[in-house]
């Protein structure tokens, strides 16, 4: 799991230059504690940047873990699965009230020259 | 469960909802936007106070719309069925939801974000009217609602709930019963018709004793369709 891997590095580099067009095109959405932002074996609709509150990452099954992720550091979550089309490999909570910036994926794929305007799931 | 993709061109669903007339080039850009996840009975797909993200479309399963009083009740506002787009009413207005969806059984939902649906809905004056034909008649049902809350009595209103029931979730049996295939609570059925558990239960319960309707556990047969229609027109208020 990640909450960003590293061999994406192209968007990376494209996100680091359009953050801001980004954010500015992101939609402030808030979850009350209990709420889920998504689930396990979903495809990404997006990725989201923690804004505030606190956010548990878990997973069910043999490999089973959780893990809190904090506004500090203001992780974005589900970015290396819209890319690779993977499926989550966890569920994301909110333990807190928590406020994120929803960046859809369309906005973010166009990005990618490669990726054009968008993937099927 | 994440699901295998299908092109919305050959998808059975669209005939049902707003999609349905779109050309080759559209429904091809709605499937390459698209993501397509399957829910669980109970998970959420959206919830009520959140700005809006995208449309939803629902290719399998059922869902329950609802409204969470400051109290926590849930009153089930509407129903959604295979082909029945959610969320984008909220899209529009630029609102935030006003509803939360929840997955009453395993459903498939497809999910086009809301840049997407906005190029969409540029290059395609049919989806446009296709939705404003929705739209229509969901305000229509919603008028039709008001006035039998306010001029039905609960009787009539909870053997309404149950044709509307069946309208949507039935299942006609041969012999002209009507099983409704919706996994609702009964405090769903009840918010539905506009009114209290007890009550909902006590008419329930009549209509078994009358022999309209047949009750074996959460599930409802409709045995006599024509006696609960009956019920919907005699009793004005």
């Amino acid at each position: 799991m990640g909450i960003v891997r590293r061999e994406n590095g192209d968007l990376l580099l494209a996100i680091k230059k359009h953050w801001d067009e980004l954010i500015d095109h992101g939609e402030i959405v808030c979850y009350r504690p209990g709420q889920y932002i998504f689930y396990e074996n979903h495809k990404a609709l997006g990725a989201y940047l923690l804004c505030e509150g606190k956010i548990q990452l878990s997973k069910s099954g043999d490999s089973a873990f959780q893990r809190e992720l904090l506004e500090d550091s203001q992780p974005i979550i589900g970015m290396d699965y819209l890319v690779t089309g993977d499926s989550y490999e966890y569920s994301a909570k909110a333990v807190t009230p928590a406020k994120l910036c929803y960046l859809a994926k369309s906005e973010l794929l166009k990005l990618l020259p490669n990726k054009g305007n968008g993937t099927s799931s | 469960m994440q699901q295998k993709d299908q092109g919305c061109e050959s998808c059975p669903e669209k005939q049902e909802g707003i999609f349905v007339d779109l050309s080759a080039d559209e429904l091809a850009l709605v499937s390459r936007c698209k993501t397509i996840n399957r829910y669980k009975k109970k998970q959420i797909i959206f919830y009520e106070g959140n700005a809006p993200y995208g449309m939803h479309c629902v290719k399998k399963g059922k869902i329950k719309l609802y409204r969470t009083s400051p109290q926590g009740k849930e009153q089930v506002v509407r129903l959604v069925q295979e082909g029945e787009a959610m969320g984008y009413k909220s899209l529009l207005s630029s609102d935030k939801y006003s509803l939360t969806a929840e997955v009453l059984e395993d459903s498939e939902v497809c999910f086009l974000d809301k840049t997407a649906f906005y190029e969409l809905l540029d290059r395609s004056p049919k989806l446009a009217r296709n939705m404003l034909e929705t739209l229509s008649r969901e305000v229509r049902t919603q008028e039709n609602t008001i006035c039998s809350f306010s001029q039905k009595s609960v009787r009539e209103r909870m053997a309404e709930t149950l044709l509307i029931l069946a309208e949507k979730y039935g299942r006609k049996n041969p012999d002209g019963t009507i099983d409704v295939l919706a996994p609702l609570k009964r405090e769903d059925i009840a918010t539905l018709a506009g009114t209290v558990l007890e009550s909902a239960v006590r008419y329930l319960s009549e209509f078994k004793a009358d022999g309209y309707i047949e009750l074996v556990g959460k599930e409802i047969k409709l045995l006599k369709v024509d006696k609960l229609f009956a019920i919907t027109q005699s009793e004005m208020v």
